[in-house]
């Protein structure tokens, strides 16, 4: 996994929740169906007519610096193959959350994730309002509720005698 | 065919034997006929003639009856025009004597009557006084009767409706405690309601209005917080 992590670090950097590790393999998946099919050119020329320009310049980034033949069919296949299982072994933290967050904010949880918690972490971030704000956490079969509805439940169950009239 | 004629002679005799005794049974037919008639006309001339006889005898009978009675009633006539000549004087005198012994009894009587209405009244007054004597002791007696009896029935009465009295009370006084329980009961019942939708409004009012006014900065505070809360309390990755 190390070995792997290394090769693909550049790639996995843009990897941050499931929906870019779903749209990531389905760019790889049309890769192998049509890469090598097209009429002749640039390997580079070939790429951005299937993939994504943001996709497509990670994976030339990743395929100099790993010193891969672009020309080299066999080698570009198991570079993808690893690739993909890579994605799909990444491990999912699934946060519910209160609001639409922003690219950024995702960027600055993710980066707080990595750093924290683990490397080879996506996010999986689902939106309901009536938490009001904090997060659900459901990681590795654990779950914590760390929700303000919640606190707000606690709170109003513990001290709900102070609402009662005094006998 | 050929008769034997002793058979013949034989039938002829039979036949003739025969026509004489009918010939014989007719003769005496008609003679008792005769006789019979003879006998009935007999009869009815006796019959008439007794007839007769009977008549006689009963208009004699009748004849000599009203003669009787003739005779009678003129003795009878001839008694009576005598006794009225003595009616006449015997009437007199009797009225006289009559008249006498009329004023004498009249008399009498009046003394007799008065004696007896004095007795009668006597009698009367002595009655009523008896009555009066038996009706005040009557009077009396039920008058303490019914003195008692309304006392026993006071004593009873009293007894009853002290008894009745308490009865009442110490069922009005257990349902009044199962209705204050009750009520008791269903006044916690609604407070607890009370309470909770007063509570349930609050976090809603409470929920929406902290919901709002949180910033998108201090949502991602508090996704980081929960985070942090999360990793103090367990949450890493396994090692692969």
């Amino acid at each position: 996994m190390k070995d792997n992590t290394l090769i693909y670090s550049d790639i996995i950097k843009a990897v941050k929740t499931t929906a870019d590790a779903e749209d990531f393999l389905s760019q790889i998946d049309a890769l192998f169906a049509k890469l090598f099919k097209t009429t002749p050119g640039s390997f580079d020329e070939n790429l951005k007519k299937i993939i994504g320009s943001n996709f497509a310049a990670l994976l030339r980034e990743s395929l100099e610096k790993n010193n891969i033949n672009k020309n080299d069919q066999s080698s570009i296949e198991k570079f993808l193959n690893g690739l993909k299982d890579y994605i799909q072994q990444l491990k999912i933290l699934k946060l519910q959350i209160a609001f639409q967050p922003s690219d950024e904010m995702i960027d600055d949880i993710f980066v707080w994730v990595s750093e924290n918690i683990g490397q080879g972490i996506i996010l999986d971030i689902s939106y309901d309002i009536s938490l009001i704000g904090g997060a659900i956490i459901t990681f590795e079969g654990k779950y914590r509720d760390l929700s303000l509805k919640k606190r707000f439940s606690d709170i109003f169950e513990k001290n709900g005698v102070l609402l009662k009239k005094p006998k | 065919m050929t008769i034997d004629p002793v058979v013949f002679f034989d039938f002829v005799i039979a036949l003739f034997v025969l026509s004489v005794a009918l010939a014989s049974l007719a003769i005496s037919y008609s003679q008792i006929i005769k006789k019979f008639n003879s006998q009935k006309d007999e009869l009815e001339s006796l019959t008439s003639r007794i007839y007769e006889k009977e008549a006689g005898v009963l208009k004699d009978a009748r004849n000599k009856a009203e003669s009787i009675i003739n005779e009678a009633v003129q003795k009878a006539q001839e008694i009576i025009a005598g006794s009225n000549i003595v009616n006449t004087q015997s009437k007199k005198a009797l009225d006289e004597a009559f008249e006498t012994l009329l004023k004498h009894q009249t008399g009498y009587f009046e003394k007799a009557s008065q004696d007896f209405l004095q007795v009668y009244k006597n009698e009367l007054e002595a009655l009523k006084q008896k009555n009066i004597e038996i009706l005040k002791n009557t009077s009396k007696s039920i008058e303490e009767d019914t003195v008692k009896e309304v006392q026993d029935f006071d004593n009873v009465l009293e007894q009853e409706t002290v008894a009745s009295q308490k009865i009442i009370q110490e069922k009005i006084e257990k349902d009044y405690s199962k209705v204050q329980k009750e009520v008791e009961q269903y006044k916690n019942e609604m407070l607890g309601k009370v309470d909770a939708q007063i509570s349930k409004l609050i976090q809603d009012v409470s929920k929406k209005v902290i919901g709002k006014s949180l910033s998108l900065q201090e949502h991602e505070q508090l996704i980081i917080d929960a985070l942090e809360e999360a990793k103090k309390n367990g949450l890493t990755a396994s090692q692969t």
